[in-house]
């Protein structure tokens, strides 16, 4: 499921009055106000996400052969950017994807048979979590060396800029990310050539257990980014609907020809940085990372809106964990490709 | 800076008659390693980019074994192994110079770290680079790392506005003291051209590196008058390098000093000389043997 985003283009030329009129708008925001039938929809995808990976985690802890890098507590930023976006738009994510690729649109069925291994996944069960990759529905690639897939997203933005199409290319990374050397090239060449790009960065603060100031000279990345002439905007990263306007603007600038965009979103991770390794961070730093946990932030605020009812809440999660059952049922139905069809799909081996 | 000019004269004489091989010369630069040398400690290190028989000079290498170096002699400073963009005098404290624009930033910041924390020596580590290296990583990861573990470098910035033959429109975003400023690093600017004016702000970084221990740029308007590599042609109209020519550091400095035509050509003569008994050294020495090289 992709999110539909209508631009605002007129088919017939306007009057210069029209024409001015548009413009103020334009000018003043170029956000626009979810409706309640879309903040639901985010609000499923959010439970979508941690439905998907809780499951994933017991299964694994029951001794199923998977290691992820849970997404827990950063559902809200994959939703709002993501909704923002169109199906052509092409996303590029790091090594934590699942919630980029369910907010892009992609089955959980074929995500769950990826994680598992099995030829029903998203790529025959040969990419993995780290590798996954689905054109189709925009989702370009992931990919597990950090920073990496900055140059690759700039490399697809170029593609973009060169075919003239009016596609916009979404980057994921983390803070740690932003100490890499592909960070700064992938960065500055988008600046130097002005490309359809948003440079999304997920700022957990942490790089597995290194806190961020260890690594970087500043907590903060955006600043440092401002030193190449890019406009930059930081979010809150529990606040769902805020990162979705941030991203609509940002977007419509980028569109319109404006060049690469940087959008910081600050954020806690809930789990560790990958599952099955020790979490060293300080109990106070786990407990305040689960205390801003965006869904229960925006439960509340639907609830308290009265957007949700408690029904309603209890509803969209047993859908969401019927979901992932079914998800779950279709991967250990699939089966292992054997090394000789596993070797006819790469390029060498 | 005469001794420079002259050397990188003679040089280019020997690269057209095949006895060097291509080089990449400073004309126009010598100011910045001449100014910013003689402001440095003997204890303090040196990293370099390409261009390095400028530095390697202004630092006082030995004649007579440098140019054996550059000419690929076995009485070479690095045995004729090295050349000119690998050169090395670790006695002199010239670490290290490279070939890969941007490289030497990174290493720098490591070589700086070492020496704060693991030596625990009161020095400073400068280093050399063009402004076109700071549109590299290594650039990047090495500026973080020396304002995250706050190591003594200081960051001479040549800015000769150029990158081989391309033009900073198509490599700089942004003004270069804007990313220092982005790492938290401070960023003063001078003239280049002008080695007291290069002399008084390499003074007042320097200082600043030894009292607070951590990096400091230094930013250095310049202009390149030779090509950018011997046997590369310049796109550089022949107007604009005239233009250029009124800058040249050695022109301000003579009006400076007042030095008139006969000191001149005294100065001259005898630096000549010099050279001349370095190539003639470097003629008659022989060739390196080929180490092995194990695979």
């Amino acid at each position: 499921m992709a999110w539909k985003h209508s631009p605002v283009i007129p088919k017939t030329p306007l009057s210069v009055a029209q024409a001015a009129h548009q413009k103020s708008i334009k000018n003043a925001t170029h956000s626009t106000v979810p409706s309640q039938t879309l903040m639901l929809r985010l609000y499923r995808n959010m439970v979508r996400i941690r439905a998907f990976e809780t499951a994933v985690l017991e299964n694994a802890r029951r001794g199923a052969s998977l290691a992820i890098h849970p997404y827990t507590g950063e559902e809200a930023v994959s939703t709002g950017v993501c909704s923002a976006l169109r199906t052509q738009d092409k996303v590029v994510t790091n090594h934590r994807p699942f919630g980029h690729y369910i907010s892009k649109g992609g089955s959980m069925n074929g995500l769950m048979a990826e994680l598992y291994g099995k030829s029903n996944g998203v790529c025959k069960g040969l990419g993995g979590e780290m590798n996954l990759s689905e054109p189709r529905i925009g989702f370009l690639m992931s990919d597990m060396i950090v920073g990496a897939c900055i140059t690759i997203a700039t490399g697809a933005a170029l593609e973009e800029k060169m075919g003239k199409t009016k596609n916009a290319v979404v980057c994921f990374f983390g803070e740690a990310a932003s100490a890499n050397g592909a960070f700064h090239e992938g960065l500055m060449m988008a600046c130097l050539w002005g490309l359809p790009i948003l440079y999304v960065c997920e700022n957990n603060g942490y790089s597995t257990n290194t806190p961020a100031l260890e690594f970087l000279s500043n907590e903060i990345v955006a600043p440092r980014v401002a030193g190449y002439g890019m406009r930059t905007t930081v979010v809150d990263g529990t606040d769902v609907i805020g990162v979705r306007q941030r991203t609509e603007e940002a977007l419509w600038q980028i569109r319109n020809g404006g060049g690469p965009y940087f959008m910081e979103v600050m954020v806690k991770r809930i789990g560790p940085h990958k599952q099955e390794l020790v979490d060293s961070r300080l109990e106070d730093e786990r407990r305040l990372a689960r205390m801003r946990d965006p869904i229960i932030a925006f439960r509340a605020q639907l609830v308290e809106e009265k957007i949700l009812s408690d029904p309603e809440d209890a509803k969209i999660n047993a859908e969401a964990r019927k979901e992932v059952e079914g998800a779950i049922r279709f991967a250990e139905k699939g089966r292992r490709l054997t090394s000789a069809q596993a070797q006819r799909l790469v390029y060498s081996a | 800076m005469l001794t420079i000019r002259l050397v990188e004269d003679e040089l280019q004489r020997l690269c057209l008659t095949g006895e060097a091989s291509d080089l990449h010369f400073s004309k126009g630069q010598e100011a910045i390693s001449v100014g910013v040398c003689s402001e440095l400690r003997p204890t303090d290190y040196i990293v370099t980019h390409h261009r390095t028989i400028s530095p390697a000079i202004a630092r006082g290498f030995p004649m007579n074994p440098f140019m054996a170096e550059i000419l690929g002699k076995a009485t070479g400073l690095n045995k004729g192994l090295a050349g000119e963009m690998h050169i090395r005098n670790p006695d002199l404290r010239f670490m290290f110079s490279f070939q890969l624009v941007g490289t030497c930033a990174s290493v720098a910041a490591g070589l700086a770290w070492a020496v704060k924390y693991y030596k625990k020596e009161d020095a400073i580590v400068a280093v050399f680079l063009g402004d076109a290296a700071t549109s590299n990583a290594q650039f990047h990861e090495g500026m973080n790392l020396a304002a995250v573990r706050k190591v003594p470098l200081l960051v001479v910035v040549e800015d000769n506005h150029l990158a081989g033959n391309i033009r900073p429109e198509f490599y700089l975003p942004a003004p270069i003291e804007k990313r220092f400023e982005s790492f938290g690093i401070h960023a003063s600017k001078a003239d280049g051209n002008k080695v007291d004016e290069v002399r008084e702000a390499a003074r007042t970084c320097i200082r600043e590196v030894r009292a607070g221990g951590s990096p400091v740029a230094l930013i250095l308007d310049t202009t390149r008058l030779s090509w950018h590599k011997q046997g590369q042609r310049d796109i550089r109209s022949q107007a604009e390098l005239d233009l250029l020519a009124k800058r040249d550091p050695l022109l301000y400095e003579e009006k400076r000093l007042g030095i008139d035509e006969v000191t001149k050509t005294k100065l001259t003569k005898s630096i000549e000389k010099e050279i001349a008994e370095a190539v003639a050294y470097a003629r008659a020495s022989p060739i390196p043997k080929m180490p092995r090289m194990e695979a």
